[in-house]
């Protein structure tokens, strides 16, 4: 027996001949976040509505502190849920509509009262409380969304994208608000997001989701660390990977790996990321040749100052950056690749377009693919 | 198996939309799906209901004397006639009337929401009304004529019109069609137009095309998907004329007017021939299922 | 410059008083209507397009030829003709918008071909039956009947506005933990309510005009509007203040309704394939 609170066991899910979600098993326990990251179409709102009990999927098993609860319907499974269209009750007031799930299991009013301003209070709408749903702005639609579903007294809550089609401000207010639920609560909750940086900042445990499978799974750390492939490291930031293309060679003093691409270099292993010795080692007695693709993130790699560089220095010329508050992503070219990197704010203080610039990348930290398949090396 | 009110109510529950579906189809099940079956099985007897006669199966008889006589052969190029002219009229007056009102002016929503009048009131009305206004001594219309030009017409008469030969009763029985329904020729039309971007029209008027040019390039293929639509639904609607022609002619002088559905009324309900009557119904039934087959594959072709 | 705007502007408002022109000479018959509904039986023949002395004589008239009897058979039959479409079609339309029904798209093309058939085909083998049942004459049997008839219209257009609405809706209530019926009637229905009222009045417009089923189902007693006003048709003389008074009562109400449901006309005339 597992301490699961909920399990999923080899779920598969088609419509008609497009299959939806393929082997998906995972656990969770009580208290915990967990984030279904993904890209739009990869299953995250079937997954969601199967574990609700809204619909129903072809084969496996869901489980909740260890029964068996496919046949249960979605009202005895203790579930709520905020849905990405928000599903707000639009004929019917704010409060009506925090209302409706205590309506239904049968509350005295005044109990029902109390819960309302609570929630209300707690999420800053009691202002709109006599509002009709249709006449709210899309910051206010999404907070009475939530507040129906945590004004539910519910085991396991499930998020749908809770913070699409907001502008930036909102959606870090609210994901700050969120986070205060989440502490304060201790409630157990699935979320769905596209947005890397939300499931990162949010959860204790993510699963990517990618065509209805399960890519990877593992601590924000883990995932953010390791990437399981070039896609899912791509897309966690947000196609802002420096990536360089080379390939293994044995040398007599050690490996070596011989990059081709941003720039021709040979470079020993063992004087640049003595951690990877092992990996490359194994690789480079297998497969001699092997192409690789070495990517270190842009916070992983600095525009040199003054300060000796202990990674891999490349000289670029700086085209261009984008001002992201208190750090500076500066892009710089080198033979048509443009390399990434997060700066201090302090380089805006030079003239730097056009610039040539000593780049230094860390290789310690970087991860590196097989470039044929895209798989991580060294994975264990 | 023995049905209990448990399993009954779990069943109910396991399957709730045909619950929700089941009235609904029984109604049209009785009303509807069964008496055409059996109007089916009835066009293959000689059938009539004043006269306590047996049925007698006649098998294809009844078929086969309607597709060889040329009586029901006239009836169907009358009504291919009719059809024909009342489409032209009706596109050609809806077309005017859409272009004059595709741009935007004080009071075009209260012009076009009155334009919608005749559409909604019953051709009966309609149709009785226009008796009036065609009589030949005093109709307004024969008044207006007589002042104008110092001519009188027997607009419900067999003489031969100008357009085509056809008989004057038949150009009344469209005139009176067309007046009905060429609003709804014209709001399709409109609402075909007002899919194209107004940032085209604007272009097209800042540039100062020609009117033909902007009818060719900009107008048409916006609504062509429309005209196919009013097209199928025009044609159909034609095929069910039966209420103007009743009130306004009876489908005579003698049978210049008799369209296919008031041929069938007086088959059934004159000659009572139920036989003959059912069979005539079931080629256009035929027809129609063929049409709606047509439309809505071109429907679904559409939407991909 | 100047100059061209001018045009522009004369042939915009030349336009205009074109279409205003054709519009009321299209509309003109009604103007006939309603002119003569008021007229004495004197000016009818002497003045056929002014209106110079109002008079309610011809309505008095119309009374005592039994109009409002045929108005209060119309207002019975299309009440519980809609009446009861609505309460079968409300249900039919929310399943066939939620759920996969086996057949649906049978079902669909079945729907479709009941608006294209004639009437006048169905009418026979009814006519057959409702003389054995002992329907004929009744206005259970024209209820039934126009019920019937505007079924499939009320299910396709009902179904068009609930398809509108995202299914989410009725899950994030299920979820919510109310029952299927709470989610039809206090969630799904009030949304589209404007929806349901427009497709009713629709239906009640087309069961009010009526009338080949009127003509061969309904009885001295049950006729309405439509077959009265087609009866007059054989006498000798034709009094034409009194149709026209009986018109007037008749299509009142529509040109009222076409007002009220002028938003959702489009949808309503093509059946639901063009919506707006």
């Amino acid at each position: 027996m597992s301490d699961y609170f909920l399990e999923l066991r080899n779920i598969k899910k088609r419509y008609g001949d497009k299959t939806v979600l393929d082997n998906i098993s995972l656990g969770l326990r009580r208290g915990e976040t967990l984030s279904l990251l993904g890209p739009p179409g990869s299953g995250k709102t079937t997954l969601l509505k199967i574990i609700a009990g809204l619909e129903r999927q072809d084969s496996g098993d869901i489980l909740m502190d260890g029964k068996v609860i496919n046949d249960l319907p979605p009202y005895q499974r203790g579930v709520a849920m905020v849905f990405e269209t928000l599903a707000l009750y639009t004929h019917m007031t704010v409060y009506e509509n925090i209302a409706s799930p205590l309506i239904a299991a049968k509350l005295p009013k005044e109990v029902m009262d109390k819960k309302i301003r609570e929630i209300a209070k707690f999420l800053k709408i009691e202002h709109l409380l006599e509002r009709k749903a249709d006449k709210l702005s899309g910051g206010e639609r999404q907070r009475v969304a939530l507040a129906r579903a945590l004004v539910k007294d519910a085991e396991l809550y499930l998020f749908d994208e809770p913070f699409i089609n907001l502008d930036a401000k909102i959606r870090s207010a609210l994901r700050t608000e969120f986070k205060k639920l989440k502490t304060t609560l201790g409630k157990t909750s699935i979320f769905a997001t596209p947005d890397p940086i939300e499931a990162l900042a949010l959860s204790d445990y993510i699963a990517v989701l990618y065509n209805g499978r399960i890519l990877q799974y593992g601590t924000p750390i883990e995932i953010y660390d390791k990437p399981i492939n070039l896609w899912l490291a791509r897309y966690l930031t947000g196609n802002m990977l420096n990536e360089l293309y080379g390939r293994v060679v044995s040398q007599e003093n050690g490996v070596a790996i011989e990059l081709t691409s941003p720039v021709k270099r040979k470079i020993l292993v063992k004087d640049y990321a003595p951690n990877y010795v092992d990996i490359i080692k194994e690789l480079g007695v297998a497969g001699t040749q092997q192409e690789i693709v070495i990517t270190i993130k842009p916070s992983q790699s600095t525009i040199e100052s003054s300060q000796e560089c202990s990674g891999l220095e490349i000289e670029a010329e700086i085209i261009g950056y984008e001002n992201h508050g208190s750090e500076i992503l500066v892009f710089a070219r080198i033979n048509d690749t443009v390399l990434k990197i997060y700066s201090s704010r302090d380089i805006l203080n030079r003239d730097i377009i056009g610039a040539k610039n000593k780049i230094c990348l860390d290789l310690t930290k970087a991860v590196i693919y097989d470039k044929r398949t895209g798989r991580v090396l060294g994975d264990t | 198996m023995k049905l209990s009110k448990d399993s009954f109510k779990n069943f109910i529950s396991q399957h709730p939309a045909w619950f929700m579906v089941l009235p609904a189809l029984l109604l049209l099940l009785a009303l509807n799906i069964f008496p055409l079956i059996w109007s089916l099985g009835l066009s293959f007897y000689k059938f009539t209901l004043i006269i306590k006669e047996p049925l007698r199966y006649v098998g294809g008889q009844n078929y086969i004397e309607l597709l060889t006589s040329p009586e029901a052969w006239d009836r169907f190029i009358k009504t291919g006639a009719y059809i024909f002219i009342s489409l032209l009229l009706q596109f050609a007056l809806g077309f005017t009337l859409a272009l004059l009102l595709a741009e935007e002016f004080k009071g075009r929503r209260l012009l076009t929401t009155i334009l919608m009048i005749p559409l909604m009131i019953a051709p009966v009305a309609s149709a009785l009304f226009f008796r009036y206004l065609l009589d030949y001594n005093f109709g307004p219309i024969n008044a207006i004529l007589d002042r104008l030009f110092g001519i009188r017409i027997y607009w419900l008469g067999a003489d031969p019109s100008p357009l085509f030969g056809l008989p004057y009763a038949l150009i009344s029985v469209i005139l009176v069609e067309s007046w009905i329904w060429t609003p709804f020729v014209m709001y399709i039309i409109l609402a075909g137009m007002g899919a194209i971007p107004t940032d085209l029209w604007e272009q097209a008027e800042v540039d100062g095309l020609s009117f033909w040019y902007k009818l060719r390039y900009l107008i048409l293929p916006y609504i062509k998907p429309m005209i196919a639509l009013i097209l199928m639904f025009r044609l159909m609607d034609s095929l069910k004329t039966f209420d103007t022609v009743y009130v306004l002619t009876a489908g005579g002088p003698g049978t210049t007017t008799e369209l296919i559905s008031v041929y069938i009324y007086k088959l059934a309900f004159i000659e009572w021939d139920f036989g003959s009557a059912t069979a005539l119904s079931y080629l256009v039934i035929v027809l129609v299922i063929f049409m709606t087959n047509v439309f809505m594959r071109y429907l679904i072709l559409k939407r991909g | 410059m100047v100059e061209s705007l001018l045009l522009y502007k004369l042939k915009k408002y030349l336009r205009v008083a074109v279409l205003v022109f054709l519009i009321l000479a299209y509309l003109s018959p009604l103007y006939w209507i309603f002119t003569t509904a008021f007229k004495t039986r004197a000016e009818m023949f002497s003045n056929p397009f002014y209106l110079t002395q109002v008079t309610l004589e011809n309505f008095e008239e119309a009374a005592r030829y039994g109009a409002f009897d045929a108005i209060k058979n119309s207002v019975i039959i299309t009440v519980g003709g809609v009446g009861l479409a609505l309460l079968l079609s409300v249900f039919a339309a929310y399943a066939f918008s939620r759920y996969a029904i086996r057949g649906k798209n049978i079902l669909m093309f079945y729907i479709l071909s009941t608006r294209m058939m004639p009437p006048i085909a169905l009418v026979i083998p009814i006519f057959v039956m409702f003389q054995k049942l002992g329907l004929k004459g009744t206005y259970t049997g024209l209820i039934l009947m126009y019920a019937t008839v505007s079924l499939p219209f009320s299910i396709w257009m009902i179904k068009s506005f609930i398809d509108d609405i995202p299914k989410d809706i009725d899950q994030a209530a299920i979820l919510d933990g109310h029952s299927l019926t709470y989610v039809l009637f206090k969630i799904v229905i009030p949304m589209v309510l404007p929806g349901i009222v427009a497709s009713m009045v629709f239906s009640a417009i087309t069961i009010w005009n009526e009338f080949v089923f009127a003509l061969l189902l309904s009885s001295i007693d049950t006729r309405p509007t439509s077959v009265l006003l087609s009866s007059i048709r054989g006498e000798r003389g034709f009094n034409w203040g009194r149709i026209a008074a009986i018109e007037v009562v008749y299509i009142l109400p529509i040109i009222i309704f076409v007002f009220l449901v002028q938003k959702h006309l489009l949808r309503g005339l093509t059946f639901g394939t063009v919506r707006r």
